[in-house]
């Protein structure tokens, strides 16, 4: 119980926190757009590790190529799944859009390694297993380069809002109704949105999968990523950072101080309770806007 | 059900509101009924155990989430840990030696006080932010299922169920407990097909069109 343990455990799980936040960026931009729950993006980031994973196995590509190759099957996947199946649901009731994704999210686990295998798979990255040393504090190799890719991603999205497309979305976010009237392709708008959340979840799941291998239990960073997003406000990407950190550690620390009493298994209960005293306490969470409505 | 009548409608109230106006459709509930309880004697024990008892077990389940999401048009994705609450509990109950029938109630019932908190929590806000916070009450109970031995008996166990036995007679043999489960599927839907037409079913209708219209109306939506 020395506090070098607990700075250790705090660095490592807010790299870990960070590549949670990029599957919760997909939620994020989703809702910002459309106003849709996106609930199929666990399941999209291993679709991604999945995709990879086979074209570097089938085609013969070398990882990196793969990788962007992922990227871009995913981005496909999205703007499909808005285009056929989201675009139907515009006027429906929320339960239904929550139904439909949540239905996505179990079609997806159950499809995808039933077509491309349902044991783990090995995905290196090519990062070297040894962890660094800083001072006596170790830091995970493969954490380290997760959580920078995912942090250059997260701020590369801060910085598409300020793009002309960027900008385009936010007017999309604010007012459907008025973008459509100045001309702005609201449908479009969602489609990218839907795109980029693929894009994310999968650069997600090629990190995180080759941490932990590639197999179904990827599709489980769907509650983690919720949590972050409801941590951080639905609709903010800065709060997808600040989110993704505090889960992270949180995890991180929580496991580390009551696995040895409980007997394991806290690290999954973490996300849960996050997201109860959020939406509890402060429902639109760190930095989303208020316009929660309550029963 | 599947047909509706033609021509003149709404001559009396009472025939507006019976569950099933046509004699088609009764004719039809009648033999599909018989084709029910009937089914034991013409399939065979295999599909009758594989296909028949979970179809049974499965609707009297999703008839609350019936209640809930279609009644009420809250998102409950927290149902099977609701669902977990009431079977463990009317186990340990019925381990202690509690009558099934007791036991039964007695499990129902604490999975609905349970269930009453989790709503109470969760209800504060709607949509989106119900259904994750639902989801995030079914991990926490997964969780402390799994992680209190008392409960589950250790992660990698599962209990015993004591044999089940209504009105004092032991029930054993698969035909008499697919009974037992016919018997609460038919009493469990047509208790819900009723309450759609209490003065209950109506507020929750119309808290499911628009809340604030029905808090003007005098419903409360917290129920």
């Amino acid at each position: 119980m020395d506090v070098l343990l607990y700075v250790e455990l705090a660095i490592n799980g807010a790299l870990v926190g960070t590549m949670y936040a990029l599957v919760a960026l997909g939620i994020v931009l989703v809702y910002k757009a459309s106003r849709h729950a996106n609930l199929a993006q666990g399941a999209f980031a291993m679709t991604g590790g999945y995709v990879c994973v086979a074209l570097a196995s089938a085609l013969g590509l070398p990882i990196w190529a793969a990788a962007i190759a992922s990227l871009g099957v995913l981005f496909l996947l999205g703007t499909m799944v808005e285009r056929f199946v989201l675009r139907r649901m515009i006027g429906q009731p929320v339960v239904m859009v929550i139904t439909l994704t949540l239905g996505l999210d179990i079609l997806l686990r159950g499809l995808v390694p039933g077509l491309l295998g349902s044991s783990v798979k090995q995905l290196d990255l090519g990062i070297a297993q040894a962890p660094i040393l800083l001072g006596d504090v170790l830091v995970n190799r493969a954490y380290l380069a997760g959580g920078g890719v995912a942090l250059l991603l997260i701020l590369g999205a801060i910085a598409f809002f300020s793009s002309t497309l960027g900008v385009r979305m936010r007017a999309v976010s604010d007012d459907q109704i008025a973008a459509w009237s100045v001309g702005i392709r609201v449908e479009k708008m969602i489609a990218v949105a839907w795109g980029l959340a693929g894009v994310s979840a999968a650069a997600a799941g090629i990190l995180w999968g080759s941490v932990q291998g590639v197999d179904w239990t990827l599709s489980l960073l769907l509650l983690k990523a919720l949590a972050i997003a409801i941590l951080g406000g639905l609709d903010s990407i800065a709060g997808v950072l600040v989110g993704g950190l505090i889960v992270g550690i949180a995890e991180s620390v929580a496991a580390g101080l009551l696995d040895p009493i409980v007997g394991g298994g806290t690290r999954d209960v973490v996300a849960s309770v996050i997201i109860l005293v959020t939406v509890l306490v402060r429902p639109h969470g760190l930095f989303g806007r208020e316009h929660i409505e309550r029963v | 059900m599947f047909y509706r009548a033609a021509g003149i409608r709404h001559v009396s109230y009472l025939q507006t509101r019976q569950l099933w106006p046509l004699p088609f459709d009764r004719a039809l509930l009648a033999f599909i009924a018989l084709l029910f309880v009937s089914a034991p004697l013409w399939v065979s024990p295999l599909v009758l155990n594989t296909y028949l008892m979970p179809w049974l077990l499965w609707t009297s389940a999703a008839l609350g989430l019936n209640l809930l999401m279609g009644g009420a048009g809250q998102v409950h994705l927290g149902y099977g840990a609701v669902m977990g609450i009431g079977a463990y509990g009317s186990v340990h109950i019925m381990r202690a030696g509690v009558p099934f029938e007791l036991a039964l109630l007695l499990g129902g019932l604490l999975a609905a006080v349970i269930g009453t908190i989790f709503g109470a929590a969760a209800l504060r806000v709607k949509g989106l932010y119900l259904a994750v916070s639902t989801l995030a009450l079914q991990y926490l109970t997964d969780f402390v299922i799994l992680h209190v031995p008392k409960i589950s008996g250790g992660t990698q166990a599962s209990l015993q169920v004591p044999t089940l036995r209504l009105l004092g007679q032991p029930v054993t043999s698969d035909t008499g407990v697919y009974f037992v489960a016919l018997a609460f599927c038919a009493v469990l839907t047509i208790f819900m097909l009723n309450v759609k037409r209490t003065s209950f079913g109506r507020a929750l209708a119309a808290v499911r069109e628009k809340d604030y219209a029905a808090e003007i109306l005098g419903v409360s939506a917290f129920r």
